[in-house]
């Protein structure tokens, strides 16, 4: 651009300035429009692309002022509109360009590469081995790669703190850890016995005991809402409950009445938990209500695994039929299906979906764009070891695999986001700084009503319901002869056997075919006939004196 | 094969040295923050329930005099300073004391730190001069005085009690004054009483007199961009724009109510020409107006007018009309804006110096904060203490609230509720104003409109306020009611913004 831009006199150039920050819908227009004959096609690629980022950060359309007629109005949200275009370029502008840094906030706007894993001649992605990786990759980042071996407590699942910092193991037989991933630190191992009551219990940080929480049940799986406080469960009779963990308030109870279900998800995009049922049909839940907001019939047979893409648009689900299926969640439909046996699924945050089953475990990737997913790795454990849990580590390139025999970290290039955000999620959070984060997020802790399908409602307004008009006597007589027109034709005319199609027979046939079509009419003229005698009646009844009184909007529509 | 992994080094993202600030990064990718919307929306609420938290107006009372007071005037070159005058004089004069009846405050400490004795009765009005070296008093004891105010330097120091400052001049006049006001960039100053005077400073008569009507002028106040400009209101229910420079006045406007006070508004141009917003205020202790000017400086000579007007109106049993007219000068036939919501007569009016709103006081026993042109108040004040109000001033940097009441009190307010005093820090203050964007944003949501909008009324306002609002009701459904069994047509709709002119006179 900067280039082009020196080649060109002064006055182009600043026109060429000004359509570069204008609202970005505008830009998009004029640009392929006017502009595209100047530009030779790199200098045009790099526009498509900033188009494409910037559409990213403007987080939707942007508003319709056709309709509206208060000018003051218009003015206001056209600058605001202006204003959030101009964001979202900055935005895109910060991670195209390579590392911006600002001195004097001490923020780095660092834009850096993600992780690849590319084969050369005749290679292919998947057949290359974790042991060809790790000597190619620097040492700090082959530490990643190990296997530990437990083989007394196990099978171990394995869950990872938002930032990917810390990891919290658990055994079956009641063995939990916690592990500070930064320098493969234990920060605490305990060993609790009461793994046989069922119940589900709080720890601290120390491996003190703090809550038994009864009222859950037997769980089967749990999960976190940490935007709400909220701790899920479902238990193996089928009862869905959200406690509030820090008031300790019951928020919900539902009764899902589908069984009891081990599989459940969280949708990181608005909150809404997903049940996978042994009827082979996916449930989606929020705390305020007892009915499903969504329920899909995604398997022949029982769902065995559920993940959620980090957009919230895409869902991948496996069933005992031996089916991989990835969802559209905005149109709830199936984009792919592929096939395979699989216990236990996992979207990375760059789009990588991890599946498993036994000892071996398949890295699925999009790399077409249009979400068709192919074959990207593989890896196989020690033969033998039953793979309970897959799980990308958040912003490195590091799957954690939990099996019958303690856990195993591989690397898989690509997976992980490259840049963190430091008030997101910041790996490397002092004790100070978590202090900190911990009282800023109970600030903004969000009241459970706000989980709902589309979490981009909250501040919209509710579009105009249209009320249905009634149609007019000639609009419904219209329709009646239309359907008594296609009623006729229907009718075949086809001669058959002796005796069946005499023309009385067909007589009769026509006429039977015509009063069944104008059957539904008639019915509902009938109705509403004896809907307005009974408001007739009413009225009759009143005294005399007083039916004056009765308005004329309601005497009209009985005539 | 080409591989590449994350990998990060912890010098890379750590400080160097503890006394580095910590390291932050960012990324603005919507896919890593899940439920902005939701978020930003419990902000928007925790924002506007810390703003009712912090919303603690009253900064202190300054006590000192011994009767309501009257008046007010601020020292337009001394930030801190404020005179003030009482209505002190008739019941001292039995005890055959030196009456001391203006004060001068210091605002930051809150003491007086000067006093004027010498008026026999009450002072009725106080103006001090641009540059803020002559304060002009006049009161019912039929004498105008100009005193020497001490200089702001020597100000703090002094702390005892009896530091009382000479006065220069005391012009004894045919009648009693109501109010007077100096001009802006100038050596004259206009009294009101049984007629319009202008002052020199040192002259001992009046260089002029204007007269119209025989009624009883009661406020005057100069035009603070067009200086040779005045606007009074008269107890004949008039208010008279006069131009220094013509032997006869402008325009005169007559209103169903009479006005009490008039105020300037030192509002910015949108346009090329000069606009000055003129408010009048009018009120006959039940029966009140207020009036806004509005006017165009064109080059220097020739101008035209522009008026907005706003009428309180209240009386002691039964309220007519309790609302606020504010026009365009232009167009003196209508009002501009009503601003409603008082509930009894209006007593003072001041803008602040930004224009964009402004401050009014009531008779009962409340002040209200209302937009230049807004509908209704957006800040009331009340303490249980403070009686009728009789002056109110914005402060010259339009931060805080002077009000003068019937309780002998001086009362300074924020005019912002929940500001934070003091100086803020760079973070400090970003909090601010994103605290202010959010709930900016979300104000239309109706659990953040509830508690933005919340105010505690005392007991006697909210009921009167029903009431105001049942008579409305009343009145409204009648006129329709007779609308609607006349002949259509024959009783035509009267704006609310024309019903309280009567006329207007050029």
């Amino acid at each position: 651009m900067s280039l082009l831009l020196r080649s060109l006199p002064s006055s182009t150039r600043f026109l060429l300035y000004l359509q570069n920050f204008e609202p970005v819908k505008m830009g998009v227009k004029k640009e392929d429009g006017s502009l595209s004959k100047i530009m030779p096609s790199e200098e045009q690629d790099i526009l498509d692309e900033m188009d494409i980022k910037v559409k990213k950060y403007l987080r939707g359309d942007d508003a319709n002022f056709e309709a509206l007629r208060d000018k003051k109005l218009k003015g206001q949200l056209a600058a605001r509109e202006e204003l959030y275009g101009k964001s979202a370029k900055a935005a895109a502008k910060v991670e195209k360009n390579t590392v911006l840094y600002d001195m004097n906030l001490n923020v780095a706007y660092a834009k850096r590469g993600g992780g690849y894993l590319e084969a050369e001649g005749i290679e292919k992605t998947w057949r290359i081995k974790q042991e060809a990786i790790v000597r190619e990759v620097d040492i700090s980042s082959s530490k990643n790669q190990y296997d530990i071996v437990l083989p007394d407590l196990g099978p171990y699942t394995l869950d990872f703190t938002s930032s990917g910092r810390y990891m919290a193991v658990a055994g079956r037989k009641g063995h939990l850890a916690i592990i500070d991933m930064m320098n493969m630190g234990l920060i605490k191992e305990l060993q609790v016995y009461h793994c046989l009551k069922l119940y589900t219990y709080i720890y601290n940080r120390d491996g003190t005991e703090l809550h038994c929480l009864k009222e859950h049940g037997a769980v089967s799986k749990l999960q976190f809402l940490k935007n709400h406080f909220l701790l899920a469960s479902i238990n193996k009779f089928g009862q869905l409950h959200y406690q509030d963990v820090t008031t300790g308030l019951m928020v919900g109870n539902i009764r899902t009445g589908l069984g009891g279900s081990d599989v459940m998800q969280v949708n990181p995009f608005n909150n809404v938990v997903a049940l996978g049922h042994s009827n082979g049909s996916v449930t989606m839940w929020k705390p305020t209500s007892a009915a499903p907001l969504v329920k899909m019939l995604t398997h022949y047979g029982p769902v065995s695994a559920l993940s959620f893409h980090s957009n919230g648009h895409l869902m991948a689900t496996a069933g005992t039929d031996r089916k991989i299926k990835i969802w559209d969640l905005r149109k709830f439909e199936v984009l792919q299906t592929l096939p395979g046996h699989v216990k236990t699924l996992d979207f990375s945050q760059k789009g990588l979906l991890a599946t498993s089953t036994g000892s071996f475990v398949q890295i699925l990737g999009d790399f077409s764009g249009s979400q068709n997913y192919s074959r990207y790795m593989t890896h196989s454990i020690a033969k033998g070891y039953q793979i309970r849990k897959v799980l990308f580590r958040p912003y490195e390139d590091v799957l954690g695999l939990g099996h019958s025999m303690g856990w195993s970290s591989i690397l898989i290039p690509g997976s992980g986001e490259p840049n963190f955000d430091s008030w997101v999620a910041n790996p490397f959070e002092t004790p100070k700084q978590r202090r900190e984060k911990e009282v800023w997020s109970l600030l903004d802790k969000l009241p459970p009503e706000t989980i709902m399908l589309d979490p981009k409602k909250i501040g919209n307004l509710r579009p105009p319901t249209r009320r249905k008009e009634k149609p007019s006597k000639e609009e419904r007589e219209a329709e009646m002869e239309a359907a008594v027109a296609d009623a006729k034709n229907s009718v075949s005319t086809k001669r058959k056997t002796k005796g069946r199609s005499k023309p009385s027979r067909r007589a009769k046939k026509m006429q039977e075919a015509v009063e069944r079509a104008k059957r539904p009419f008639l019915e509902q003229q009938k109705q509403e006939e004896e809907l307005s005698k009974t408001k007739k009646q009413k009225i009759s009844e009143l005294p005399k004196s007083l039916q004056r009184f009765v308005s004329k909007k309601a005497a009209s529509c009985f005539c | 094969m080409k591989v590449k992994v994350i990998s990060r080094s912890t010098d890379e993202f750590t400080r160097e040295r503890s006394n580095d600030l910590q390291r932050v990064f960012r990324n603005f990718d919507p896919s890593l923050r899940t439920q902005e919307k939701a978020v930003e929306y419990v902000r928007a609420l925790n924002a506007a329930k810390m703003e009712k938290i912090f919303a603690r107006p009253f900064v202190g009372a300054m006590d000192g005099h011994i009767d309501s007071v009257s008046c007010m005037a601020k020292n337009p070159n001394h930030l801190k300073g404020i005179f003030s005058g009482s209505m002190d004089g008739g019941m001292l004069l039995l005890c055959c004391l030196v009456t001391v009846n203006i004060r001068l405050w210091d605002i930051a400490s809150r003491r007086t730190i000067c006093q004027f004795p010498g008026h026999q009765g009450a002072v009725r009005g106080l103006t001090a001069s641009t540059d803020g070296r002559i304060l002009v008093s006049c009161g019912t004891d039929c004498t105008v005085r100009l005193w020497n105010v001490p200089l702001a330097t020597g100000m703090e120091s002094d702390d005892s009690s009896d530091n009382s400052a000479k006065q220069l001049a005391a012009y004894v006049w045919k009648n009693a004054f109501w109010a007077v006001d100096h001009q802006c960039d100038g050596n004259l100053f206009a009294t009101a009483g049984a007629q319009v005077d202008i002052w020199d400073h040192n002259r001992s008569q009046p260089v002029n007199s204007f007269e119209w009507g025989k009624d009883t002028v009661i406020s005057v106040r100069f035009n603070p961009g067009e200086p040779n400009v005045l606007a009074t209101s008269a107890s004949d229910r008039s208010i008279a724009i006069y131009d220094l420079r013509m032997s006869s006045p402008t325009t005169k406007l007559i209103m169903r109510t009479r006005t009490n006070s008039i105020s300037w508004n030192p509002m910015e141009p949108m346009n090329f020409t000069a606009f000055l917003l003129l408010e009048i205020l009018d009120n006959v202790w039940w029966w009140s107006t207020v009036l806004l000017l509005h006017d165009i400086v064109i080059g220097g000579s020739a101008f035209c007018l522009h008026f907005g007007i706003a009428i309180y109106m209240d009386n002691g049993q039964a309220n007519e009309d309790c609302s606020c007219y504010s026009y365009d000068a232009r167009k003196l036939d209508e009002a501009k804006c009503v601003h409603k919501d008082h509930v009894s007569a209006v007593m003072d009016i001041d803008y602040s110096p930004t224009g964009r709103e402004f401050v009014t006081g009531s008779y009962d026993r409340t002040i209200r904060i209302f937009q230049y042109n807004g509908g209704h108040s957006r800040e009331i004040y009340h303490t249980k203490r403070m009686q009728r109000v009789f002056c109110v001033k914005f402060s010259c940097d339009g931060s805080y609230v002077i009000s003068g009441s019937d309780d002998t009190n001086l009362r300074l307010w924020k005019a912002n509720a929940s500001e934070q005093l003091g100086v803020l820090l760079p973070r400090e203050r970003k909090n601010h104003e994103y605290r202010e964007a959010v709930k900016n944003r979300y104000k239309h949501l109706p659990e953040v409109k509830r508690i933005v909008r919340h105010r505690h009324l005392p007991k006697p306002i909210f009921k009167a306020s029903a009431l105001r609002r049942i008579m409305i009701d009343a009145e409204r459904k009648k006129d329709e009611r007779r609308r609607a069994h006349s002949a259509p047509g024959s009783i035509p709709r009267e704006s609310i913004r024309k019903k309280r002119i009567i006329k207007e006179i050029e």
